[in-house]
Order: structure tokens, then C-alpha cells, then sequence
């Protein structure tokens, strides 16, 4: 039952002193929350950036193994070049040391350049001039040497040299630097 | 159950702070009652002057600044207030003078009322504070006898130095209050005076030949006639005398005045008392002329003393008035108190 003639006023706990401790506070701890999400965003993009470091390092060992790979097939065809290179030099030197051995009264029609042979196709005066200026150091270079002639206008002969050369000798011919390599 | 918590984590964090005010026309006492969590009270307590209203406020706040659990209590001054024995708002506009009112009602039998116009001023003479509560000297006097008022019909008076709470209880129910004005009879006392019938006359001669009138205190005249009496060489004769450097013809002059201004104070406070049991008289009369009390005869009578009443005043309401009388001192400020921590429950 009420006595008095008026209400007692609301009395509330949030005084100056209570609502300044609050007020610091509820600073506090929004600093310290601000603090945690903003750790928590860090921690996210920490976690993210990992994951794309991740991704692009496995995307760059793949590029290194594709490069690598594109190493080793541009090292092959370096080599396989390299190789052709030497060939064709020697072919070439072949090819020279060929012409050089045949003398100017003989002329030459074709030639044909086998792995293990030489063919050659052309005219000669007579059988002596073939077999005294072309056969003989033809014979000196391969092994085996056969020779066929047919006449032809104005008493000339045609003649066809067939010429092969055992392998292994062949090899050195045509390989000399893996020969002196092997030396 | 959260609330009871709540209240205690309040108590636990702030103490309790009760500032009761009591207000009378000269004086303004505030009495302060600090309260802590195991229960444990400081009192502190201040008189001031009515018109200091700055210090007033300045002592209230600087307790109330204390806590914010804090319970501003004052006992209505107003004159206008009054009970009656009725809850009906249209009943107690035969008792209640002013036109706006608030009333508060008891156990649906009785009310006591104060003039809204009066109760908003309070507010406003106090509103740098703010008050709480503000009860009725007609709640104090109820609660101060309630174990008295359950009973047989009886007279109630709260005494107060403004004012006078006067009731009349039987079976708990109120049949007759009236507040009756201390300053307004002051200026009027002398009239009441004159009014008295022989009796009272008889009493007052008595009072007339044991006063002394100031005026016809010749101190120089006195003086004269010291050394002719025997008792003064009586007087020189003692040891512990010999060292005063008044002389004995001064301090005779001294203990006259005082003599004197203890008479007058008597005679005062002899003539407040008879006022206050002319008031009461006067208002019994006004119940006993009632139509509606016949054959009631009031033969008990319980004063709530609250500012020192003499023992001339009980004896005038026994011996004029035929009353067995009980004086129970009060202390109202200690009181207004408890009022307020049973309110604020």
C-alpha cells in the first residue's frame, strides 16, 4: 500500500562516475574487439595469400617443368642439329674430296652417295684413264669396288662405279670426331 | 528473483541513503540515516534556519551525492491537510477546504488528504534535491500508535511546534481528525485567554504568581541591599570563592538574571502547552458537539511527543479534560525514516 503522497523517483545505477567506467569500458572493448576482428581479417587473407602462394608455386614448378622439358627437347635438337651439322660437313668434305678425285678428262653424270657406297655415273675416254686416275684411289677409300662400262658416241665409254665400304670403317669415315672421342 | 538480486548487487555496490526533512516554520531539521550492505547506520543530523534554503540544499546534496540509492523524505508542513473518515472522493469534500486535493486512503475506511497546490510548492522549494516522499503527520500518528488504535475509542495527538495532528481511532477506524494550527493561534492566544472560563482562570493566576514580570526587576535597586543580608558573608566565608574576581555583588546581579530568564522561558513554554491543550479542548468540543458521536465519551488519550512537552501539559488534560493520559515521546526525524524505508520497499 502507498503512504506518501508522491512516487519515489527512479533511481538508476548509472551515475556520472558508473557511466564514465562504462563509457571506458565499452571503449575497451571495442578496441579489443576491433583488435580481434581485424586479426581475424589478417588471419583470412594470411590463409588466402598462402593459398595463392601455394597455387602459384605449383604453377611455376609447372612451368619449370615444362621449361625444363622445352630445355631438353631444344638440348636434343641442339644436339640433333649439331649432329646433322657434322654430318653434313662431312658429306660435305666427302662430297669435295669426291670431286677432288675425279680428274678433269673424266666427266661425271651422277652420283649417288650411299649409307655404306658411292655410286657414280659418267664418261671416260678410255678404261685406261678410268681405272689409272679414278679407280685406283677409289679403291684406296672403300673395300669393295666394281666397275662396269658401256660405250658410248665418239669412242667414249660410260661407265658405272659401284663402291661400298665395310661398316666399320664406314663409321670412322663418316664420324671422325666420336672416333677421336673414343681415342 | 532477478530483482532481489538486483537489489542486492545495488546495495552491495551503493549504500542507502535516507535524507528526512522536517520542516517548521523557524527551523529545518534534516536528519540523514546511511545505511550499508550488512545493514549497518550512520546517522547525521542538522538544524537550520527555514529561510537558509541554500545550506539546506547544499547539506541535502552533499549526502545525496553519496549514492544514487538515495530516498528524500519530508513530513507535509501544510496547513491545508487533514484526514477523514472516508475513501470517497465526493464524502471528503465536506472535510477537505481546498479545491484540488491528493488522498491517500487506508484499509478502504479512512483518508488522509493534503492540498495539491501545497504539495507541488513542497516539490518546487526542493527541487534542487527532488523529493521521494512526502507523508502525512496523520501516517506518522497512525503508524507511531498502531498498536494502540486497534482498540477501544481513544484521542491521538501527534505534537508538533507548527502543528498539531489530533485523531480519534476506534476499532482501527478513524471517526474525527483535525490538524490544529499552532501559529494561527499565536496571534489570537491572547483572545483564547480571555475566553477561559473560571477554572482556568483560577490557573492562571496561579501561573501570574509564580512568574516574574522583567520589568519590575530593579537590578541597581537590588544591589543596594546586598550587603545587609547575612547569607552573602556566609557566602565570602567559603574557600573556593576567594579566587573569583567577580564580586559577589555581581554575581548576585548574574544568578538574578538568570533566575529570571529561566522563569520567562518557563513562562513561555508554559504558555505554548496551555495553547496546545486550549487547541485540543477545542476540538474535542467540536467532536463531542457532533450528532453523529453520541454517547461516545473519549476516556484515553495517547500524545506522540515530539517536541518536549512539560509535564503541565498532560496534567492540564487530565485534570480539565478527564483523560487518562499517555505521553510517548517521538522522534520524528527518526521516524520519518522508517516511514520511508517501509515505503521504498
Amino acid at each position: 500500500m502507498r503512504y506518501s503522497y508522491i512516487k519515489p523517483r527512479p533511481k538508476s545505477l548509472f551515475t556520472s562516475e558508473i557511466k564514465l567506467v562504462l563509457s571506458f569500458f565499452s571503449m575497451s572493448l571495442f578496441m579489443l574487439f576491433s583488435t580481434y576482428l581485424f586479426l581475424l581479417y589478417k588471419d583470412a587473407k594470411f590463409v588466402e595469400d598462402k593459398k595463392n602462394i601455394i597455387q602459384e608455386k605449383a604453377d611455376l614448378e609447372q612451368n619449370i617443368q615444362d621449361m625444363e622439358d622445352k630445355i631438353a627437347y631444344i638440348q636434343q635438337q641442339n644436339s640433333t642439329s649439331t649432329k646433322i651439322f657434322t654430318q653434313n660437313s662431312v658429306l660435305k668434305d666427302s662430297i669435295k674430296n669426291l670431286f677432288d678425285l675425279v680428274p678433269q678428262r673424266i666427266t661425271l653424270s651422277q652420283a649417288k652417295l650411299l649409307d655404306n657406297g658411292l655410286i657414280l655415273y659418267g664418261i671416260t675416254p678410255n678404261k685406261d684413264v678410268y681405272n689409272f686416275m679414278l679407280q685406283a684411289p677409289l679403291r684406296s677409300i672403300f673395300h669393295q669396288t666394281y666397275s662396269s662400262f658401256y660405250p658410248a658416241s665418239g669412242g667414249w665409254l660410260r661407265f658405272v662405279s659401284t663402291n661400298y665400304m665395310d661398316e666399320e670403317i664406314e663409321d670412322v669415315l663418316l664420324n671422325p670426331q666420336e672416333e677421336k672421342k673414343d681415342e | 528473483m532477478e530483482l532481489t538480486v538486483l537489489n542486492k548487487f545495488k546495495k552491495f555496490l551503493y549504500n542507502e541513503i535516507y535524507v528526512n526533512i522536517l520542516q517548521n516554520s523557524n527551523d529545518t531539521l534534516i536528519f540523514i540515516e546511511e545505511v550499508n550492505f550488512k545493514g549497518d547506520s550512520q546517522h547525521y543530523e542538522k538544524l537550520f534556519k527555514s529561510t537558509d534554503k541554500v545550506k539546506i540544499d547544499e547539506y541535502i546534496q552533499s549526502y545525496v551525492n553519496h549514492s544514487p540509492i538515495n530516498y528524500v523524505s519530508i513530513l507535509d508542513p501544510s496547513l491545508s491537510q487533514g484526514a477523514a473518515p472516508t475513501c470517497s472522493s465526493s464524502e471528503i469534500k465536506r472535510y477537505c477546504e481546498s479545491g484540488e486535493y491528493e488522498q491517500i486512503c487506508i484499509n478502504e475506511s479512512w483518508s488522509y488528504y493534503s492540498s495539491k497546490f501545497d504539495l507541488i510548492e513542497l516539490q518546487g522549494r526542493y527541487k534542487t534535491s527532488g523529493l521521494d516522499f512526502i507523508f502525512s503527520p496523520f501516517h506518522m500518528l497512525h503508524d507511531f500508535f498502531k498498536d494502540k488504535t486497534k482498540g477501544e475509542i481513544a484521542l491521538y495527538v501527534l505534537v508538533n511546534e507548527d502543528y498539531m495532528a489530533l485523531s480519534v481511532f476506534e476499532d482501527s477506524q478513524l471517526m474525527f481528525a483535525s490538524l490544529l494550527d499552532m501559529q494561527k493561534e499565536d496571534e489570537s492566544s491572547d483572545d483564547l485567554i480571555m475566553d477561559i472560563d473560571d477554572e482556568d482562570e483560577l490557573i492562571l493566576d496561579e501561573i501570574e504568581n509564580h512568574s516574574v514580570d522583567l520589568e519590575d526587576i530593579d537590578v541597581d535597586d537590588d544591589l543596594d541591599n546586598l550587603d545587609e543580608l547575612d547569607d552573602l558573608d556566609d557566602l565570602e566565608s567559603f574557600d573556593d570563592m576567594e579566587d573569583f574576581d567577580v564580586d559577589s555583588q555581581t554575581e548576585q546581579t548574574l544568578d538574578s538574571a538568570d533566575s529570571s530568564m529561566d522563569i520567562i522561558d518557563d513562562q513561555s513554554s508554559f504558555g505554548e502547552d496551555y495553547q496546545r491543550f486550549s487547541l485540543i479542548q477545542s476540538a474535542i468540543n467540536t467532536f463531542y458537539k457532533d450528532t453523529k458521536f453520541d454517547g461516545k465519551f473519549i476516556q484515553n488519550a495517547y500524545i506522540a511527543d515530539g517536541i518536549g512537552l512539560s509535564s503541565e501539559f498532560k496534567k492540564f488534560l487530565e485534570e480539565e479534560m478527564f483523560l487518562s493520559v499517555m505521553v510517548r515521546k517521538i522522534e520524528m526525524a527518526q521516524e520519518l525514516c522508517e516511514l520511508a524505508k517501509v515505503e521504498q520497499k
